[in-house]
């Protein structure tokens, strides 16, 4: 039995998002929506002025109230340490949303095709002609860009974005990746190593020896929630930092 | 740790109370008239019953509508 | 009051009835257009939007509107259970009133949740999975409570009835013949000492159960919540109780003052019920006032950031006018309420009723403040939110408001609005 985790090496971290950018790319999320984040925040008046970049991925917790809410069970916890959205049981009712206390939940406002950047079935095949997307991956195009997105893991739908409207999703630590032993392509695609994923209950594993190495801290801890996305060096945002980006308004 | 299934004592063992309360009076409270009772408590049942139809019927005919 | 005079509403109907239907029915007509509209482009077309990142409100006037409708179902039972378990006869007049306000507000109150949710066409599914998830979820509980107080609080309505519809039965419209059948079924006179107990008992459960709902399941779908600032305190369950009671009397206040006015039953209906009424909610609005000081104090005093944010926005900031709007509103209520018991202000039925209908739109706005704010001052640095309202959400909620008045027009003209035992 795994229990994956992931530690934030926030004194490699240099805020270029490109975790944010591998996350949409590889999870075909909607327009809008970045199931990682990065908060760039400012601190401190001048002459001490700091600038952090804090990564913030789902923290998939172990004890998450996203799952305790949920009404139909869409939203669960898998053995391995997974949290995960069903896309096909969801019934939007944006619960698991409220119940977050992370803000990591992003909700299908718009229908796939009004919110996806490019409609693999039809652009792709006028503007590459034959050999389309769709025709190489076998798949009809949208929403399943991703092949691996179409895949069931224990039945339930769960991987990659902008599915269904009206549905919740968020990051699943790449768990279509993860299954066939690559990394999850925030960790994959960072230039500075600052993303460390693995097996925690593994003292063999990058997550654990990374935490072995430096002392962390995690997120909104006193809540109770045992998120188990690590911070190693950093701190803790406090409440009156000065936000340097803002999310796209949908 | 699992998070313990606290709503089943909550809402059977507290919140639902009042009813068994009240399906204990008409059967066992005087005047006992198991009959009436039967009659009365088949409107609740019933309207349960067409209350959970009219939810998947409701559902079925939302799913012609929703893309 | 007379069986004629009883009647009429149900006999004739009049061209202002008509033209009132009529308006009422494009109004309702229109909120089925938005819904459709809303349901094949999503929600998008509301303001809603994700919290944090999307610096919005995924909950909003539909969840606020739900909670303002449950407050108000609980009017119709308080009076009867007042009626039948206090013996306060003077209320009889306006109990069937009550309790088909109560019927109607529950059944707008699932509108209000079937609207908010991003696929209503997989709503079966929260019985599909029942059984796993009533031990967890407090939406579960919310579906499980609601749904047996209205076949409860129906039943009530219907079995109260039957004493009535067998005597009248001959007089009422034939076109609504196999509806009287169907509450006169197993019908027999010698019922009524069973009947009339099991409804004592009723009663006495519904009042419970209320308390439970307004006062226990549906402020724990708030008060569990440890994620967002404000919303988790132990306060929520009393202080949605108060909230509810007040918005109950206030409605039933409002729509008795109707249909007393448009049917002319100003002699049933005396003004002793609405000086009567008006103390309750003179009291519960105190209760209310003080609720709120509760809470803001506990938070203003030395609270942990994310809360004062939330209360400075609540109280100085974006939401303070509407805040003090409220507290205004039910203090200028209480004020004029209380003068009035006192017997410093002359009663009046009017007035009585404008201040009502001012405490049920206040307490509309009040659950907008309490659904909202949270999501945009959250715990973590995000940047603070904005929601405003489309009009595909006014559409849908003033539209639950025009098919209530609707149903309600309906059932006048089905069955008598009061019972008739209540002339001897």
């Amino acid at each position: 039995m795994v229990r994956y985790g992931m530690a934030v090496d926030l004194d490699r971290c240099t805020g270029c998002t490109a975790c944010v950018l591998a996350c949409k790319m590889e999870n075909n999320t909607p327009e809008g929506a970045s199931w990682m984040w990065v908060f760039m925040h400012e601190s401190e008046r001048f002459p001490d002025v700091k600038i952090d970049a804090l990564p913030r991925p789902c923290m998939h917790c172990d004890e998450p109230p996203c799952t305790y809410v949920c009404p139909v069970g869409a939203r669960f916890s898998h053995e391995d340490g997974f949290v995960l959205t069903d896309f096909e049981r969801c019934i939007g009712c944006r619960y698991c949303e409220v119940a977050c206390p992370y803000g990591v939940n992003f909700f299908n406002w718009k229908r796939p095709e009004e919110s996806a950047y490019f409609d693999f079935g039809k652009e792709a095949s006028q503007l590459y002609g034959t050999g389309s997307v769709s025709e190489a991956t076998g798949t009809d195009g949208l929403p399943n860009r991703n092949p691996d997105h179409a895949k069931k893991y224990d039945g339930r739908l769960v991987a990659g974005g902008g599915q269904f409207v009206g549905v919740m999703e968020k990051c699943t630590f790449c768990i279509h990746r993860v299954k066939k032993g690559l990394k999850p392509s925030c960790v994959q695609n960072c230039p500075m190593d600052a993303l460390i994923f693995g097996d925690l209950d593994d003292p063999e594993s990058d997550v654990s020896r990374a935490l072995s190495r430096k002392k962390a801290w995690r997120l909104l801890e006193e809540l109770g929630t045992e998120p188990k996305v690590f911070y190693l060096g950093g701190r803790p945002p406090g409440h009156d930092v000065r936000m340097l980006n803002t999310g796209k308004r949908v | 740790m699992t998070h313990a299934a606290i709503g089943l004592v909550v809402i059977f063992g507290i919140v639902l109370l009042p009813v068994y309360l009240f399906l204990l009076a008409a059967f066992f409270g005087k005047p006992r008239a198991p009959g009436v009772a039967i009659l009365m408590l088949g409107l609740p049942a019933g309207l349960l019953a067409l209350s959970l139809a009219g939810m998947w019927l409701l559902g079925s005919a939302l799913s012609l509508v929703v893309p | 009051m007379e069986t004629e005079k009883l009647l009429k509403p149900i006999r004739e109907t009049g061209i202002g009835f008509y033209a009132a239907a009529g308006a009422l029915s494009v109004v309702a007509l229109w909120m089925l257009a938005a819904w459709l509209y809303q349901l094949r482009n999503g929600l998008i077309v509301t303001g809603l939007r994700d919290w944090g990142v999307g610096y919005g409100a995924p909950w909003g006037v539909y969840i606020a509107t739900f909670v303002w409708y449950i407050g108000i179902a609980h009017g119709g039972i308080a009076i009867s259970a007042a009626i039948r378990l206090l013996r306060l006869e003077a209320y009889k007049p306006i109990a069937r009133i009550a309790e088909v306000v109560t019927v109607i507000s529950l059944m707008m109150a699932g509108a209000n949740i079937t609207f908010d949710i991003g696929r209503p066409d997989r709503i079966f599914n929260m019985i599909v999975n029942y059984w796993s998830r009533v031990g967890h979820s407090p939406l579960v509980w919310d579906v499980t409570v609601i749904l047996i107080y209205m076949v409860l609080s129906i039943s009530y309505l219907v079995i109260s009835m039957r004493d009535d519809i067998a005597a009248l039965r001959r007089r009422l419209p034939r076109l609504f013949a196999p509806l009287y059948a169907l509450v006169l079924f197993g019908y027999h006179p010698e019922e009524r000492e069973k009947r009339e107990q099991m409804l004592w008992w009723l009663a006495l459960a519904l009042i419970c159960l209320m308390t439970l709902l307004s006062g226990g399941v549906v402020p724990w779908l708030f008060g569990l919540m440890v994620s967002q600032a404000g919303w988790f305190s132990a306060l929520q369950g009393p202080y949605f109780l108060i909230g509810a009671l007040a918005s109950a009397i206030a409605a039933i206040i409002v729509v008795v003052f109707l249909v007393r006015r448009v049917l002319g039953w100003e002699k049933e209906i005396s003004a002793e019920v609405f000086s009567g009424l008006s103390k309750p909610l003179a009291v519960l609005l105190i209760a209310y006032l003080y609720l709120v000081l509760q809470e803001q104090l506990t938070i203003l005093y030395a609270g942990p950031p994310a809360e004062q944010s939330i209360s400075h926005a609540l109280l100085f900031g974006h939401f303070a006018p509407l805040f003090w709007m409220v507290i205004g509103v039910m203090a200028v209520s209480v004020a004029y309420l209380g003068l009035q018991w006192l017997g410093a202000l002359p009663p009046s039925v009017g007035r009585t009723a404008i201040a009502a209908a001012g405490v049920v739109a206040a307490l509309w706005v009040k659950r907008v403040l309490i659904v909202v704010p949270t999501f945009l001052y959250p715990r973590l640095p995000y940047p603070t939110g904005i929601y405003v309202p489309t009009w595909v959400e006014w559409s849908l909620f003033l539209g639950t408001v025009a098919l209530a008045v609707l149903l309600f027009m309906g059932f006048s003209k089905m069955f008598p609005l009061m019972e008739m035992e209540v002339r001897r």
